[in-house]
């Protein structure tokens, strides 16, 4: 169910959440917080096909010799399986970092002109007449694309340092 | 008197009965032998003892406390595996102390801390012949090395009973005659309650002052 969103296009998604959330008292699509919201929601299935292998690979006896020491539940998950999955959901970080900063699908029916995001940004800027117009979407565009280029060397180096521990 | 005592236990898995009805107890300070071959269920009534898994019945007590009802974490029962479940992303001298700052309750964490606790786990790893080994990763140790860590970590929170799951499986001859000889030296001046599975003879009548037969 939560790797759903996987499949849907965001198009799907964002039309689904503007036609939902359309009428009082639920009606969201003006609030700031909705955007983030939807990209976490296009998000979580990679997070989780990024963390759930990695976490199924620890073995099930490191638990419980955690356990035999004195280690309650919520410690053996603290002190064992979040540090050794701690590149995985930097990895998952990184990645849902890149994907947020690169939707336009689903945002596209849900930002207003005070909550642009960049990729909104270029799409207005580009679509407007005249040369200062053109340039600033193209400045935006650059800026987009190092920040995203940022994000994702944060993965590439979460993966290494993953795969050397 | 008895450390570790077990009252008529049985234990199951996947709906077959692998233990029936079994009394035994170990004396406090001492060692048994649980000896039996493979595929008997020594391994599953460890697991049983420690609390990991549930007994189809019966009861256990631990210095004269029933304990068959407390979580694992609670019993102060340790499991020395046989393949030493050593946790990989922490060095040798952490591993040891794992179980001293993650010990059950806020007190026996506080009396741990700091200096103790650092003298706690030099003293095990000197114990164990490791004690210039304490910065190094577990994933460089040799297979001696590492059931050696796995004894200092099951040893360091004093236990009221350690259960050993066949601890010298899997070494060279004389690594495990060497190991031996440590292993019943370490238990002995740790006074330590010990319950040692193994399917070898010599090696339950080196380590253990009594027998107990499975199968």
């Amino acid at each position: 169910m939560l790797l759903l969103p996987l499949g849907a296009s965001a198009v799907a998604v964002g039309l689904g959440i503007v036609i939902t959330y359309d009428s009082e008292p639920f009606d969201f699509r003006s609030s700031w917080w909705l955007p983030p919201v939807v990209h976490a929601v296009v998000a979580l299935p990679f997070v989780i096909r990024v963390i759930q292998p990695v976490q199924s690979r620890i073995p099930g006896h490191l638990r419980s010799a955690a356990a035999t020491l004195g280690a309650s539940p919520f410690r053996v998950w603290a002190t064992v399986d979040v540090p050794l999955i701690s590149g995985a959901i930097r990895t998952a970080v990184g990645l849902s970092l890149a994907i947020s900063l690169g939707e336009f699908g689903a945002t596209s029916f849900l930002t207003r002109n005070d909550t642009d995001t960049l990729p909104i940004a270029v799409e207005q800027l580009l679509g407007r007449s005249g040369d200062l117009a053109r340039l600033a979407g193209h400045g935006v565009a650059v800026v987009l694309l190092m920040v995203t280029l940022v994000a994702l060397a944060f993965t590439t180096r979460s993966r290494r340092s993953w795969s050397t521990s | 008197m008895i450390g570790l005592e077990l009252h008529d236990v049985s234990v199951a898995h996947d709906g077959r009965t692998l233990v029936e009805h079994l009394s035994f107890g170990v004396e406090r300070g001492s060692t048994t032998a649980l000896l039996g071959p493979s595929g008997v269920g020594k391994s599953s009534l460890l697991r049983v003892i420690a609390g990991i898994d549930r007994p189809a019945s019966g009861r256990i007590l631990l210095d004269g406390a029933d304990v068959t009802d407390a979580p694992v974490h609670l019993r102060r029962i340790g499991l020395v595996f046989q393949d030493n479940q050593l946790f990989p992303h922490l060095s040798v001298a952490d591993n040891v102390a794992y179980g001293l700052r993650n010990a059950a309750t806020r007190e026996a964490r506080r009396s741990w801390r700091g200096a103790r606790a650092r003298e706690r786990v030099h003293e095990l790893l000197s114990i164990v012949g490791l004690a210039d080994r304490g910065d190094d990763p577990v994933g460089i140790l040799s297979g001696g090395e590492a059931k050696r860590v796995a004894l200092a970590r099951g040893l360091a929170p004093t236990p009221g009973a350690l259960l050993l799951d066949e601890p010298l499986t899997g070494l060279d001859r004389a690594l495990h005659d060497r190991l031996m000889e440590d292993l019943a030296s370490i238990l002995r001046t740790t006074g330590t309650t010990a319950l040692i599975v193994t399917h070898d003879e010599s090696e339950a009548r080196f380590l253990a002052s009594a027998t107990v037969r499975l199968g």
